[in-house]
């Protein structure tokens, strides 16, 4: 199989302060170096806490945001490079499923208008009206909706349902990569497990690329071939997921993994309780940049920031231990 | 903790019914509903949105806004006294004092405009006779029980200055300040990340140790509430259809409801291709279903789960379901 996303050093970093006429000294660093690849028909998870980089990368991926270097191939085309009508062509093959579906749905539009949406955009109506009403049945069926939504308005729906509008919208024109921003964050679990089986379902159908962020490592777990573990910017670990769960190794992971509650058969390797916040990514620490809560850390982590090695076949650590 | 205090009560709820006047007409947000908490428990209430878990916890402080809320029915029998016969300013007296509360929030549980210090000063002096320094003294001793590293540092301060798990173990030692007890803590560590989540669970449990008070944990998180919990109260459209030791109950969970709740999990340990997910929507509590309130979404119904309600039936010691088939199913 083939790469369909390559991304190399991407870096983002967000200016703050400063006005009109003086330039910003503080800079919020949201990603810093990331490199990674997502094969066709794959699922790479992202894992990590608030203010890691985990969504800015999802954002730099569809050019919502620009990039301050790095590259990004779709299919071997930097999508960094491309001008805007370039970039126009390609925008439908990559779609993006967020966090919060009330707020991604313009309240003032029936959902068949939210969903035909992307093809007026696109032009895709050459085939005439029939064909998009046709298309749109097709679709929203697919997601486990009936075409009596269609003539409703999203706050009709609920918080489940406005998902699988959104994840509607977002495939209509046929992608072959969807980012997914905490797509069940904020839905219960049961109606969580009936959008995560939604979801596998289509990218079996439709054989999709997803990029999968999330915190939660059971969800994580449960969608994803690889996992990159973030913190602070970096990718501090990466693998595939059953390899990951089976072997951790950067401090990080295994405090995150201590973290997260578990029911008593489910396996827990570490007990490692975190001292301390997250640090701020205005100015993240020198050296690796877990060192100032990492239990083990040594002399050498405070100064040098350590590469992403592979240390295993696909599991890739950045950590000097 | 000996075995007689351990059962001894602190707070019964019996047929607490909470009704709702909209303009879409009344509705039960919860409908007759049993709780016990006893002395230096720790109880768990699980449920899904709207399922009433919240309106249980404001109920139980006397805290729903009336209009649109009015509890209905009901009694909450608490150290032996009545609080539905309380006065305003009675309760108020209990509050606080007595029981209290965190919320999920900890950014707008505090006000903004005001220094830490200031803030925990106030709330103390209002509850125990003291002077300004006192109380401020008081204060910077509460927030080193939370293990705050630098207290006297930390009441300068104003709220966003601080982080969210900071936030929160202020909210923590602001109801912590009057020594209650019993703490009803509503989605605590929802908001925050997972190690600031462990943070913050390993202290509430600590603190549990060393002052020694009951606790109402609400969360949707299972293994949350699995993890800090003794006992747990699984609510469904403002009724309790579970209730039981913690053990038993993850271990052999017998509502349908609570049972397709666990299977919808992503687990760890077990790899599946797709999570048995619940059909179907929650209930409307405007026109809630007849008879068991879930029968419409319950693969195990019969016509008597239409007709009739269930009551809570023992099915193991100290685990009581509400549910036609779970006894059946117990024979099989």
């Amino acid at each position: 199989m083939s790469d369909l996303i390559q991304v190399q050093d991407l870096k983002k970093h967000f200016p703050i302060g400063g006005g009109l006429f003086s330039k910003s000294k503080i800079k919020v660093i949201a990603a810093d170096g990331v490199t990674f690849s997502i094969k066709r028909g794959e699922t790479l998870g992202l894992v990590g806490e608030s203010g890691c980089g985990k969504t800015t990368i999802g954002r730099l991926l569809t050019r919502v945001i620009n990039a301050d270097s790095g590259k990004v191939l779709f299919e071997g085309r930097d999508i960094l490079l491309m001008s805007e009508s370039e970039f126009r062509s390609i925008q439908k093959n990559i779609q993006m499923i967020f966090q919060d579906p009330q707020a991604s749905l313009n309240p003032r539009m029936t959902i068949k208008a939210i969903i035909k949406e992307p093809f007026l955009v696109h032009r895709m109506y050459n085939k005439g009206r029939g064909h998009i009403d046709g298309e749109i049945n097709r679709l929203i069926k697919g997601v486990g909706l009936s075409p009596e939504h269609l003539n409703r308005y999203p706050r009709e729906l609920s918080g489940g349902q406005q998902q699988r509008v959104g994840i509607c919208k977002a495939i209509a024109l046929n992608p072959k990569f969807l980012i997914l921003d905490e797509p069940t964050s904020s839905l219960d679990v049961s109606v969580q497990a009936q959008i995560l089986n939604t979801l596998k379902i289509i990218q079996r159908e439709m054989n999709l690329t997803y990029l999968f962020i999330s915190h939660d490592l059971s969800v994580i777990k449960h969608m994803s071939n690889r996992i990159g573990v973030m913190y602070l910017g970096h990718l501090v670990e990466m693998a595939p997921a059953d390899e990951l769960f089976e072997n951790i190794l950067h401090p990080y992971t295994q405090a995150l993994f201590s973290a997260i509650p578990t029911f008593r058969n489910e396996v827990r390797r570490f007990n490692l309780i975190l001292q301390g916040d997250v640090p701020s990514p205005l100015k993240p620490p020198e050296g690796c940049r877990f060192h100032p809560r990492c239990p083990q850390c040594r002399k050498v982590c405070e100064t040098e920031m350590p590469a992403l090695v592979e240390v295993a076949e696909h599991h890739f650590v950045r950590c000097h231990l | 903790m000996s075995k007689a205090s351990a059962n001894e009560s602190l707070l019964q709820v019996r047929g607490l019914r909470t009704r709702f006047y909209t303009y879409e007409g009344e509705f039960d947000a919860v409908s007759g509903i049993d709780l016990d908490i006893r002395k230096n428990e720790s109880v768990g209430l699980v449920g899904e949105t709207g399922c009433g878990k919240s309106v249980t916890a404001l109920s139980i402080m006397r805290l729903i806004q009336d209009p649109p809320g009015k509890i209905v029915s009901g009694f909450l029998v608490f150290k032996g006294e009545d609080l539905m016969s309380k006065s305003i300013g009675q309760m108020r007296a209990i509050r606080g004092a007595h029981i209290t509360m965190i919320f999920q929030k900890p950014m707008t549980s505090l006000n903004p405009t005001f220094r830490i210090g200031t803030q925990m000063a106030d709330i103390i002096s209002l509850h125990k006779q003291l002077g300004k320094k006192e109380a401020w003294a008081r204060s910077i001793e509460l927030l080193k029980n939370v293990r705050v590293a630098v207290p006297e540092n930390v009441v300068k301060r104003y709220p966003h200055e601080l982080s969210g798990g900071m936030r929160q173990r202020v909210m923590i030692a602001i109801a912590l300040s009057s020594n209650p007890d019993l703490i009803i803590a509503d989605e605590p560590t929802t908001a925050l990340d997972a190690t600031i989540q462990k943070q913050i669970l390993t202290l509430i449990d600590d603190l549990r140790q060393e002052f020694g008070f009951s606790m109402l944990f609400i969360s949707h998180d299972l293994r949350t509430i699995y993890n800090v919990c003794d006992r747990i109260y699984v609510m469904y459209a403002g009724k309790i259809v579970e209730f039981g030791d913690i053990e038993s109950v993850f271990e052999y969970p017998a509502h349908p409801y609570f049972s397709a709740l666990m299977n919808s999990l992503p687990k760890f340990d077990i790899k599946k291709d797709s999570l048995g997910a619940i059909p179907g929507t929650i209930p409307s509590l405007l026109n809630p279903p007849t008879g068991c309130r879930f029968h419409p979404r319950c693969p195990f119904a019969f016509e008597l789960c239409e007709r009739e309600t269930p009551n809570l039936r023992e099915v193991g010691k100290d685990h009581r379901v509400a549910c036609f088939r779970a006894m059946e199913g117990k024979n099989a």
